[in-house]
């Protein structure tokens, strides 16, 4: 399918890249005004990965997320509401203000959760694709990491089983050049993080993951042969963070110039102007795209502020499920 | 698109960063900049960081300064720009910074009641003690929790172990340092005729509160303190009554207490005497500030005694027994009812001259009626 | 006592110096961890020692954790001193095969024919809003391990003292760091001197009952005997320092002189090393000086949440230690 040619597909990638980017510029604005609580990752530069590839999932397939995961929650269809209440620690947010930005799910859409553990999701990814695969079921489950993740041992270990089992995942690692400040050149020795599919014995690609089309589809190879019974892919999306990796990043692993050279590459604005270019969009499309991002976002904010903090006085329930306490 | 003008703020960077000294601009006024430029440098927890314009604009004023210390969400410089707030002024409200509020914490678990058992409930020290004084558990009152006999249960007896002297170490930490303040003392004999007629029941305790307070708010000199090399005036004036409990000497603080009415002090008096007894004072009562301390021997059958300072308190007023005296009066002797005050006095802040006009102060205030 | 010049440092920079003078001392100490080079640490504890001491000596590594301290027990059984530093102390989590079943035995296993002096630093505890799994205190882990030794520095002075003391030992040492510690500055020596390991350290005397704290609860203990004094309560201030071995002769002399003793913990109540303290303090001699339970007050029995509000609520703060505190005098 052509995203840039087709005016719906168009427009809702279009949304979903610039939902993705206001709201983490609003989270980013809370946390520099000493409003929010905690840390933030913010994945501004790299909106191309969640938008493509959860494109190409249907409802019912399932995600893991990451630290990092803003971007995969609100790709796959989370309530930027609560989502935003989460983050300033409010009863209504996702987690009731227990998980914070780290730790948001949204089971309702398939997001098995935002997970703090690099890695920790890849083996999870590979139960739940299990459990589908037990049942006789139709859904896939696409697991979002980082190239930090691929040298953790429980990367390996999940891999491994969701191919020797054929189980019905989809490896997309988000390969933003750096896990924290370690150069993803420095941390492997093959050239593509996508060759390492070799080693499992399952197919491997390594694509622009500035371009949502390019991620769409190869991710869309990807759940098709899932969804057929053929076991699992790799999919190695190239794309950049221009913010630090948390909060207090000097940015000493990078040179300025390299940010600026990816700013430059900026996944939206590019792909805003090949669908005006291919005739999919109107200037004035692709401005409705950005006032309705905005106003979603304020919304989210007005929502999310108005709501209860999160309440000591249950803190001790839900530790464990059922009666028990 | 409006250009309006954007708040640049100093940015929170780290998990605890509350402000930020700032170190120097990268960019002019004027100048055009974009997104994720960067405009200035900031130190932090002995770390410098690079702030980023958070918008595409014209850098229209700025506002800080090197060496400038700022808080997390203060602004530091104002940017034109046509870009929309997606926090629409929301948070723009004068607090910078929105401390949560205090919640309840959540409920401690209750303890369940141990289950009725033979024999007798004690801690081991009580066990330990009736088995070498031959007292019998089982024929005392316990009075701990979950009906267990305490210490405190056993008969008073020859201790096995010299019960540390409680609340010793508060008094040598909190009056040592008085060794090191040059102080006088001022005896003076107070007649009290014309405020045993007004004091309607409150105690002598109480009376004298009040009219020290009253003397040291007209002679405000004395309600100070002498600091480094300077001294320092106090604003109110709150006296620190000096209280002999089973704990060991406590001294709870009555603030303001000449500007109630003598009957209100009385019971204010009272009341915190016998909290301090029953070991139930707050700690704001303990720990506020005072400016001098009263001390009452006269029950205890002391005619007059110097106490010493409470650093940095510069005066304190020790109160012997208050009884009938002979005393000479016009044409004779007579009977009268009279005080020992002696006012310690720290030498730094007032000499003994400004002492002696202080208690004519306080003999005037018992005379006049307490008013 | 001879006099030792010393100054005012933070707790991270008092871990930094530990570390550059024993590297300048051995040059078979080397450090190795995710950042620990260009970035400075995660938290700046590493700072600039890449620029000192050189890539081969100060080694970023990839996100690995189970290959960090495997490598560092290779290295460490092959000559090398080395010392890891795991991210966030809940990633030890990652490295618990060459922690428990490696680290922890080999020594043993093989007769003693072998030694692994290696130490594993890592930053624990909550405070900061890094949610349940960045928050963790799992000192109760490590100290349950024979074969293990376990360190929690709670002043800037022992951050230094203590590593160096780690680093000499030929066992293993975890050096469990506190987060909310790394920018309070405390009186730090400047010569190399080492705290040894298993000394209970008496932070302030008392009659009235003995409050022992570990890691962060030290300073609160501290704070909340401050205020008890004011109210009449005599409270000493007991920090073990070193978890494995415990030195509890110095918590069992104390307990047999107050009567009383609260053992405070941010770690969940649940397992927690506390529990073990308890337990000592009521098998010794003490017991039959015990005027009221030993009492724990803890962190509560959650995974540590994310809001501010229910952060604070999971874990004790001054005010919390003051009532307990006061509660264990005037009851019993």
């Amino acid at each position: 399918m052509d995203l840039t040619g087709n005016a719906s597909l168009a427009r809702e990638t279009l949304r979903t890249m610039w939902t993705i980017r206001r709201f983490e510029e609003a989270v980013d604005d809370l946390f520099a005004r000493g409003l929010m609580h905690g840390t933030m990752h913010l994945s501004i530069g790299q909106e191309a990965v969640p938008a493509g590839a959860c494109l190409a999932l249907a409802d019912g397939d399932y995600i893991t997320s990451t630290h990092r995961g803003h971007g995969h929650c609100i790709a796959k269809g989370a309530r930027l509401d609560a989502m935003m209440a989460e983050l300033l620690a409010k009863e209504t947010g996702y987690c009731r203000g227990r998980g914070g930005s780290m730790h948001i799910a949204d089971v309702a859409t398939g997001n098995l959760g935002a997970n703090g553990i690099v890695a920790g999701g890849v083996p999870i990814a590979s139960g739940a694709g299990l459990a589908v695969k037990l049942r006789g079921g139709q859904q896939v489950v696409l697991s979002f990491f980082g190239d930090g993740a691929v040298n953790e041992g429980a990367w390996h270990e999940g891999v491994n089983l969701a191919a020797i089992w054929d189980l019905p995942v989809v490896f997309v690692c988000e390969n933003n050049h750096y896990g924290m400040s370690m150069s993803a050149k420095r941390a492997a020795k093959v050239d593509r993080l996508g060759d390492r599919a070799a080693a499992y014995g399952i197919p491997g690609v390594t694509v622009d993951g500035n371009d949502p089309q390019e991620v769409f589809d190869a991710v869309s190879a990807a759940v098709a042969r899932a969804r057929a019974g053929d076991g699992p892919s790799l999919v190695e999306a190239m794309t950049y963070r221009w913010k630090g990796h948390s909060k207090s990043d000097k940015n000493l692993y990078r040179t300025r110039e390299e940010i600026e050279s990816w700013r430059e590459r900026d996944p939206i604005v590019r792909f805003e102007r090949a669908a005006i270019t291919a005739g999919a969009l109107s200037e004035e499309d692709a401005a409705e795209c950005r006032d309705e991002a905005r106003d979603r976002v304020r919304a989210a904010i007005r929502t999310a502020n108005a709501a209860p903090d999160a309440s000591a006085a249950s803190l001790t329930d839900a530790v464990y499920a059922g009666s028990q306490s | 698109m409006v250009a309006k003008e954007v708040a640049l703020v100093m940015p929170k960077m780290s998990m605890t960063m509350t402000e930020g000294v700032f170190v120097a601009w990268h960019k002019a006024a004027g100048d055009r900049i974009r997104q994720g430029d960067v405009v200035c440098e900031v130190t932090t927890d002995k770390v410098d960081m690079e702030v980023e314009a958070t918008v595409d604009g014209v850098l229209a004023r700025l506002v800080a300064r090197p060496e400038d210390v700022i808080a997390v969400g203060e602004p530091i410089a104002y940017v034109e720009s046509e870009a929309d707030d997606l926090l629409e002024g929301l948070f723009d409200a004068p607090e910078a910074s929105g401390p949560v509020p205090e919640e309840p914490r959540a409920p401690e678990p209750q303890p369940v009641r141990a289950a009725e058992k033979r024999g007798v409930a004690a801690v081991p020290a009580a066990r330990r003690l009736a088995a070498e004084r031959g007292v019998d558990l089982a024929a005392l009152t316990p009075t701990g929790p979950w009906g267990t006999i305490r210490v405190a249960d056993l008969p008073a007896g020859r201790l096995a172990k010299p019960a540390p002297a409680r609340g010793r170490a508060a008094v040598a930490r909190r009056m040592t340092p008085s060794a090191l303040v040059p102080q006088f003392v001022l005896y003076r004999d107070v007649d009290l005729a014309g405020a045993e007629r007004a004091r309607n029941g409150a105690s002598w305790t109480a009376v004298f509160v009040h009219v020290l307070a009253a003397a040291l708010r007209a002679h405000p000199a004395f309600n100070a303190s002498w600091s480094g090399d300077t001294l320092v005036r106090h604003e109110g004036v709150a006296v620190a009554l000096a209280v002999d409990t089973p704990r060991g000497l406590l001294a709870p603080v009555l603030t303001d207490p000449d500007l109630c009415g003598l009957d209100e002090l009385g019971s204010r008096v009272a009341d915190v005497v016998s909290r301090a007894k029953a070991g139930k004072l707050g700690l704001a009562e303990l720990s506020a500030p005072a400016t001098t301390t009263v001390s009452n021997l006269g029950g205890l059958g002391v005619g007059a005694f110097q106490a010493l300072l409470t650093p940095p308190q510069a005066s304190a007023l020790a109160m012997g027994a208050v009884e009938r005296k002979v005393v000479p009066v016009p044409d004779g002797v007579g009977v009268r009812l009279r005080c020992s005050l002696g006012l310690t006095v720290d030498h730094r802040v007032a000499d003994g001259a400004d002492g002696a006009r202080l208690l004519s102060t306080v003999q005037e205030l018992l005379d006049g009626g307490l008013v | 006592m001879t006099t030792t010049e010393s100054r005012t440092l933070t707790y991270a920079e008092a871990v930094r110096e530990a570390l550059s003078q024993a590297m300048e001392a051995d040059e078979r100490v080397f450090l190795l961890g995710e950042d620990v080079g260009t970035y400075g640490g995660a938290f700046g504890v590493t700072g600039d020692l890449v620029h000192r001491f050189g890539e081969e000596r100060v080694r970023d590594t990839p996100i690995s954790e189970l290959g960090i301290v495997g490598a560092a027990v290779g290295a460490a059984l092959a000559g090398m001193r080395p010392i890891v530093e795991i991210q966030f102390s809940d990633f030890t989590a990652q490295a618990m095969d060459q922690i428990v079943n490696q680290a922890a035995k080999i020594h043993f296993m093989l007769g003693g024919a072998a030694t692994v002096p290696m130490v594993l630093r890592a930053p624990g505890g909550s405070g900061t809003g890094a949610a349940a799994q960045h928050s963790q205190s799992l000192e109760a882990w490590f100290a349950h391990v024979p074969g293990l030794k376990v360190v929690m520095p709670a002043t800037a002075a022992d951050a230094k003292g203590l590593l160096l003391a780690a680093i000499d030992d030929p066992n293993p040492v975890i050096v469990l760091e506190h987060k909310l510690l790394y920018k309070q500055s405390g009186v730090v020596p400047q010569s190399p001197a080492r705290v040894r390991l298993g000394e209970t350290a008496v932070r302030r005397d008392g009659t009235d009952l003995t409050i022992v704290a570990t890691g962060v609860m030290v300073s609160r203990a501290l704070e909340a005997a401050e205020q008890l004094a004011a109210t009449g309560i005599e409270a000493a201030v007991l920090d073990p320092r070193t978890l494995r071995p415990l030195d509890s002769k110095t918590i069992v002399d104390s307990v047999t002189a107050t009567g009383r003793a609260l053992l405070v913990q941010e770690a969940p109540k649940t397992g927690g090393f506390m529990a073990e303290v308890s337990a000592a303090i009521v098998e010794s001699p003490a017991f039959g000086h015990l005027t009221a339970p030993v009492t724990r007050l803890c962190g509560l029995d959650v995974p540590i949440p994310y809001a501010p509000q229910l952060e604070k609520a999971a874990v004790p703060q001054t005010e919390d230690i003051v009532k307990a505190a006061t509660g264990l005098v005037n009851q019993w």
